[in-house]
């Protein structure tokens, strides 16, 4: 375990050699891919998003592929299609953009609802069917879709129901002063993507996936987590609360947490620090919720102070 | 308190005289801790009381009138020295109003612990019910001195007004006629192409330029397009909320904001869409919002109570017809707590086809003996024919009787 230890922590330092000031961020979508989740980005133009997806495909050496998702994109464009071969007499499969590691979605709000159900079916199955014939999508398989709220006027921005099939929720937001001064004196020679090293493997990362798949788990942990989630559902401000899938999705995120602070147990604080990433872009709220400004942020803080965490006493 | 401190010094002049009759060692001793005991207990007092902490908190951010608003001071005392008595003062105001209310809480702690102190708030009226946590006063174990300590937590909770739909139809139906719109109706369909509302299966006697040809050779059967139609926004619902100084106005203000959001809740829930305007007094305008679901319902309210100060002595119609001089309205409610000639005035330059005044009053007064004092006619039974004239209706709800008043509403 250490030594997949060692390694998560190298991604992280080469990714950060790209995207300055947001080790944060980079920590979490780092937990989200061991946790075999799919992750949103939220956010304004010109933050950095592809720039972290490439940074990832290259630090752990994934097939990448992006899609510019347009209103003109269709479901064949990502899945793929056959193609009648005359010769042959046969149909050959071409493949979608969707065939490869790591699937960079960019403005998935500005493309048809159809073609956001086509990505959407393949991140929940990790299957791709044409013309009733199934393929895997090669392992391991990540889909970082951003959004961009701004000019969202004419798009189709996911539906809540469909926002639940994304593990996490991120917001890069912009760099602080320092970071900011760094980036610019960094991209005046050379492209800072050329710095980042290859220190892991597609079999590096599914052994990561498995060694985070055994992390132990206490009862008491399952049943602060079952808590918090039960409290989404019963707050009177909460018109839908976060399903049995999200509870998977802390479930899994705290285990990649506990990894990746270099343990093989779950601690309540691993539950706290993850527990808004993935549960604020399930809720919705009540109409009423308005009256007083009140957000989802500010929901899920009173439901992280009412539960109190359990207490857990090392031998 | 002040007794105490009597009792003390009485208590070293007992001591200091038993000292100097019984001369011995022990006495001295006795009159020298009773001495110093003050000072130690305010040395203590002043270390455990300046480094307390308190918060407060509410799980509760928006609840209903009369509704038990559960709230939680937590106390947190870092020092091994318990405090044997803390009084906690809390000030409640309701931002409609100008006057606050206190609430005192007196509790005990001890040393290196946590304490929540919970109590139950409910609101009357509705309006941003806004807590403070004053400060905290520390009284030592026998009660000689007490230190305050000023905290500056606050909280804002946002108690909703109740709404009642009013019986009776209160728009007729205009619908027969086509208009632009944006809009579409949900509930029924229409005649403009521009959007279509539903798809079904051919009837004997629908029209062949509404048949969907590409849905009908998918599912080998005629299918036929229904149109929408555009629903649109000719209603207006204003608030004046211009009350005299005489008058109570928290009670008025929520009797207003009640009858207001009640009528505006009865068209919404008939898919009546309506604008609702009202005069913000801190941004100097009247906001006009379209009501076409329930989150643009809640906006009103939030518009409107997050207005701190929302009487105001001037004519709101006057700045209205100014920001929207030539808009036409099928139905015009005006609500108000007041009638004057120039409100009068301005509400007959409004152009709608209905106009009515919901004024609100109080059990005793008659808007009868309001609209005597009016310059249309010196009698009352003229000024109303007057005012019907005008082609305004008049209708009255009594402010203590709100729920009943409302749904039995006439209009027509």
């Amino acid at each position: 375990m250490e030594q997949y230890y060692n390694k998560a922590m190298q991604i992280i330092n080469e990714v950060n050699k790209v995207v300055i000031g947001k080790r944060n961020i980079i920590c979490k979508v780092l937990t989200a891919i061991l946790a075999k989740g799919h992750i949103l980005l939220e956010d304004n133009p010109g933050v950095g998003k592809t720039t972290l997806a490439l940074a990832f495909s290259k630090a752990m050496k994934l097939n990448y592929h992006r899609l510019q998702f347009t209103p003109d994109v269709l479901p064949t464009d990502v899945v793929g299609f056959h193609l009648y071969n005359r010769e042959g007499e046969s149909s050959q499969y071409k493949p979608g953009a969707i065939m490869c590691n790591l699937f960079l979605a960019d403005e998935i709000n500005r493309t048809s609802s159809k073609t956001q159900s086509a990505l959407l079916e393949v991140m929940e199955e990790g299957k791709v069917t044409v013309d009733s014939v199934t393929m895997d999508v090669p392992k391991p398989f990540v889909v970082i879709a951003t959004q961009n709220p701004i000019g969202s006027v004419g798009t189709q921005m996911l539906p809540e129901s469909q926002l639940d099939r994304f593990m996490v929720r991120l917001t890069m937001g912009y760099p602080d002063l320092k970071s900011e001064i760094s980036i610019l004196k960094q991209r005046q020679n050379s492209n800072p993507l050329d710095q980042v090293d290859t220190v892991a493997c597609t079999e590096d990362i599914l052994a990561m996936q498995t060694i985070v798949e055994d992390v132990f788990v206490h009862d008491s942990i399952y049943e602060y987590i079952t808590l918090l989630i039960e409290q989404t559902r019963v707050n009177p401000l909460i018109a839908l609360g976060v399903s049995p899938r999200g509870s998977l999705a802390v479930t899994n995120m705290v285990k990649a947490t506990a990894f990746l602070s270099g343990r093989d147990y779950v601690i309540p604080s691993d539950v706290q620090y993850i527990f808004k990433d993935v549960t604020a872009h399930r809720i919705i709220l009540k109409p009423k919720a308005r009256v007083n400004n009140v957000t989802v942020d500010n929901l899920l803080e009173d439901i992280l102070h009412i539960v109190k965490p359990p207490r857990i006493i090392a031998k | 308190m002040f007794s105490n401190k009597i009792r003390y010094l009485l208590l070293i002049a007992l001591a200091g005289l038993i000292s100097i009759l019984y001369n011995e060692y022990i006495m001295g001793l006795l009159f020298l801790i009773v001495l110093l005991l003050p000072l130690v207990l305010l040395a203590l007092l002043g270390i455990s009381c300046g480094m307390v902490k308190a918060e407060l908190h509410s799980m509760v951010h928006v609840a209903s009138k009369g509704e038990k608003v559960p709230i939680t001071i937590q106390l947190y005392n870092p020092t091994i020295i318990p405090i044997y008595g803390m009084k906690i003062d809390l000030i409640i105001r309701n931002r409609f109003a100008s006057k606050h209310h206190k609430k005192e809480l007196m509790v005990t702690m001890d040393g290196r612990s946590n304490l929540c102190v919970s109590c139950d708030l409910q609101s009357k009226y509705v309006g941003n019910l806004e807590i403070t946590l004053k400060g905290i006063r520390c009284y030592d174990y026998l009660k000689l001195f007490s230190l305050k300590k000023k905290c500056k937590a606050s909280l804002m909770i946002a108690i909703l007004p109740n709404f009642y739909e009013v019986e009776e139809e209160i728009v007729t139906n205009r619908s027969g006629q086509y208009t632009e719109s944006e809009h579409y109706s949900p509930a029924k369909s229409g005649d403009d192409p521009s959007e279509v509302f539903a798809i079904r299966k051919y009837r004997e006697g629908d029209r062949i330029q509404r048949i969907h040809w590409k849905l009908s050779s998918k599912q080998n059967e005629l299918m036929i397009k229904e149109f929408s139609d555009p629903v649109n926004c000719s209603v207006l619902i204003f608030l004046d909320l211009s009350i005299s100084k005489d008058k109570d106005s928290l009670a008025y203000i929520d009797a207003l904001l009640e009858s207001a959001l009640s009528i505006s809740y009865t068209l919404l829930m008939r898919k009546q869409y309506h604008y609702f305007s009202w005069f913000d007094s801190k941004r100097g305008i009247c906001r006009r919002m379209q009501v076409l679901s329930e989150k643009d319902f809640y906006e009103i309210i939030a518009g409107l109570i997050e207005n701190p100060n929302p009487t105001h002595p001037f004519n709101a119609l006057s700045t209205y017809l100014a920001q929207y001089p030539k808009e036409q309205y099928t139905d015009v409610f005006y609500i108000t707590g007041e009638i004057s000639d120039g409100k009068l005035d301005y509400l007959s330059l409004l152009m709608a086809a209905e106009k009515r005044i919901i004024y609100l009053q109080e059990e005793g007064n008659n808007i009868r003996q309001e609209i005597r004092s009016l310059n249309i006619n010196k009698n009352a039974e003229d000024n109303v024919n007057a005012i019907a004239k005008l082609g305004i209706g008049l209708s009255s709800i009594n402010i203590h009787n709100l729920r009943s008043e409302i749904q039995n509403l006439r209009l027509n």
